[in-house]
């Protein structure tokens, strides 16, 4: 597919300790697209999403992944952040001792100079952290905390897509943003998401609900177990999955 | 006169002068204990880590020779005082309305018992800097007086031909309900290559609040050791806070006793050595009353192929129920050839008491390097940030916006690949 944002070929990884944790996985997602993956606890997704960013504690053993036509693997985490991906951590970090501001600042100028862009005045990207902090309906004091640090889980949550706002990727993947939100944020994740949604843009929902998907609507779901993609449909899928869980899909892998 | 090392050290006991009875008689004292004792040496428990040989070599003078160089970057902060040293001299002094400053000299011969606090078999150096200082500062707090400026006492190490032994000497009396901030900075300019031993006791009366910061900031062939020595009635607050980012052996001791019931201390600290410098920092907090609280947290960052040490003591008392005592001390080695040995001391003798410690010696931490570089920052720049983040853990609680400002830039400035932090302070 030539307007593919990415394409995952035969992926498989391991983990440190050998296991085989990714066993052949593919997906493609085209421009404009936004596509859910669910699946049972520890099928995958989130070294899925890990991988997709740059981390090194897995070795990818076969497969490739192609991102805007360049080869997603052989860059560093932090090329490939300044390339348009993006990821939304299940379990972001607390860094006490960085500022939240100036977090979005360095890493919003990464970008820019890589683009060789100029920077943004000072002024200006206060102006516009502030906006997407108000859209996030988050306390403009969050951004002169330290990253995280002492954030609530929904917070914590509220703060990936407040990134993900200033950042404006190209491809990004939202490891459970959703979970441990309340109805309000919950809606108010989906709209910052959703605020993001474009042509040019693709998106990579990881999810336990099929609630989020009210929101955020998917072209595709994919239903990920035991490191394989077991299943592809539209948004019924997850309907389905949240009628009849996820065993019978198991089944039919194995059979 | 019994040629032991004391005498090899300095050449002789101090020359009598003409000078009140209180001061002669604790140099007579801090001499004699001197001269039998010499210099801790590393069969000392207490001084295991940390050689003073170098010292025992030196050849320091006490003499008043003019200074050559004696500019230091200044603090901007707003001052509620000034008095600077350079190499033991008062070289400016400010005074403040409504604030008692005196110098010694100044004092005559009411004795108001400076040196009493001070134990020399628990720290032997505080002797030499009795039997040593000249012009000690003497500070008093009337009851009620509330200072909310920082009053500054600046010392300055000089590069001179022949080294010099400098011992300031602090006392503060804070009455009743009374508040203040006092800054301690030690600083040197290039080659300077002395000495300073300082000793600051203080006396907190009921609910009194002391802020004290110790910023040390010498030269790389300069040795500064300190001793802030504390004693703490009822309900008082002491909040002492240490900076080393210079010098080239440093012993800094921290003593503080919380003998009345409602008296807290926090102790912070952090530390940066990096080439060939040694910082040993050693606490000891006496709870000798029931309903009294500590906390202790000191951060280290060493490279190249530093040496830290970090001796945390804390003594509960048999009857001192209900206390609590919580330190810390972690440390981040940005190499292999640096060290840290680190120690929690604790001597329990109550019952009805919680305390907790934890050291840690560490490289940076992966997820949060992963983290950042997945925002787009390179690893370079994520390694700098992240370890300026580690000392900024306890930097950015300086309440003097002006100090936390010049020290945050200190900090960054001698941080490998600073210049990557460039916008950052
Ligand atoms: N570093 C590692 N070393 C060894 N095993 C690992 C490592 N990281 C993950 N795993 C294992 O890989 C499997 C997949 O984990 P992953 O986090 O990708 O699951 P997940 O699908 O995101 O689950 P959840 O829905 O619970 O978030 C799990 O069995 C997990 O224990
Ligand atoms: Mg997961």
């Amino acid at each position: 597919m030539s307007d593919a944002i990415i394409s995952i070929r035969n992926l498989h990884a391991t983990a440190d300790d050998g296991k085989e944790i990714l066993r052949g996985i593919d997906l493609d997602i085209p421009a404009g697209e936004v596509h859910a993956i669910m699946g049972p606890n520890g099928s995958g997704k989130s070294t899925l999403a890990q991988i997709i960013a740059g981390r090194d504690e897995f070795e990818v053993t076969q497969g490739e992944i192609v991102y805007r036509g360049k080869d997603l693997l052989g860059l560093e985490p932090e090329e490939r952040a300044r390339e348009g991906v993006f990821l939304a951590f299940q379990y972001p970090v607390e860094i006490p001792g960085v500022n939240n501001i100036y977090l979005l600042k360095a890493a919003l100028n990464a970008k820019l100079k890589h683009h060789g862009q100029p920077e943004l005045d000072a002024f200006e990207f206060l102006q516009m952290v502030r906006e997407k902090t108000r859209i996030m309906q988050m306390d403009e004091s969050f951004l002169n905390r330290g990253v995280n640090e002492d954030f609530s889980g929904g917070e914590k949550k509220r703060n990936e897509v407040l990134q993900m706002l200033v950042l404006e990727p190209t491809f990004a993947v939202l490891d459970e943003t959703d979970s441990g939100l309340d109805i309000d944020a919950l809606r108010v994740v989906a709209d910052g998401v959703n605020s993001l949604r474009s042509d040019d843009r693709a998106m990579l929902l990881v999810t336990h609900y099929q609630r989020l998907l009210d929101y955020i609507e998917p072209d595709v779901v994919h239903v990920l177990a035991d490191g394989r993609i077991v299943r592809s449909g539209d948004k019924t899928l997850a309907l389905e999955l949240e009628e009849r869980g996820y065993d019978w899909l198991r089944d039919g892998a194995a059979a | 006169m019994t040629g032991n090392t004391a005498i090899d050290f300095l050449d002789a006991a101090p020359a009598p002068r003409d000078e009140p009875r209180w001061r002669s008689q604790l140099r007579d004292r801090a001499w004699e204990h001197f001269s039998r004792h010499g210099l801790p040496t590393r069969r000392d428990e207490n001084w295991k880590y940390t050689n003073l040989r170098a010292i025992d070599k030196g050849q320091f003078t006490t003499g008043s020779l003019p200074p050559g160089e004696t500019s230091v970057a200044p603090i901007g902060a707003d001052k509620l005082a000034v008095v600077s040293f350079v190499d033991g001299q008062v070289t400016q002094r400010q005074d403040a309305p409504g604030l008692s400053l005196r110098l010694s000299a100044e004092l005559g011969d009411e004795d108001f018992g400076l040196g009493e606090l001070v134990d020399f078999d628990t720290h032997p150096l505080a002797a030499l800097n009795s039997a040593y200082f000249d012009d000690a500062v003497v500070i008093d707090v009337a009851a009620g007086q509330v200072f909310d400026q920082p009053l500054l006492l600046e010392y300055v190490s000089t590069a001179r031909p022949a080294p010099v032994l400098t011992c300031p000497r602090v006392f503060i009396r804070m009455g009743a309900n009374t508040q203040l901030t006092v800054v301690e900075r030690f600083v040197g300019v290039d080659g300077a290559a002395n000495l300073t031993n300082a000793v600051t006791e203080v006396e907190l009366g009921t609910g009194a609040r002391l802020d004290h910061y110790r910023l040390q900031e010498l030269s790389d062939s300069d040795k500064g050791i300190s001793l802030l020595r504390a004693r703490q009635h009822a309900d008082s607050r002491l909040v002492a806070r240490s900076i080393d980012i210079g010098g080239r052996l440093v012993r800094n001791d921290v003593h503080a006793t919380l003998s009345e019931p409602g008296a807290s201390c926090r102790l912070s600290g952090f530390y940066l050595c990096l080439g060939r410098q040694h910082t040993d920092n050693h606490t000891r907090i006496d709870h000798d009353a029931a309903d009294t609280n500590s906390d202790e947290v000191y951060h280290g960052v060493l490279g190249g192929r530093a040496r830290g040490v970090f001796n945390g003591k804390v003594i509960v008392r048999q009857d001192s129920q209900r206390v609590n005592a919580n330190q810390s001390n972690r440390n981040l080695l940005l190499s292999g050839t640096a060290e840290i040995d680190t120690k929690p001391e604790l001597e329990i003798y109550a019952d009805d008491v919680r305390c907790s410690h934890g050291a840690t010696v560490g490289q940076l931490d992966d997820e949060a390097l992963f983290y950042l570089r997945s925002r787009g920052i390179g690893e370079r720049t994520a390694r700098a940030l992240l370890t300026f983040a580690f000392a900024e853990e306890v930097v950015r609680d300086i309440e003097v916006d002006a100090v936390r400002d010049y020290l945050e830039h200190q900090v960054a400035l001698r941080l490998p690949d600073h210049e990557r932090l460039e916008k950052l302070v």
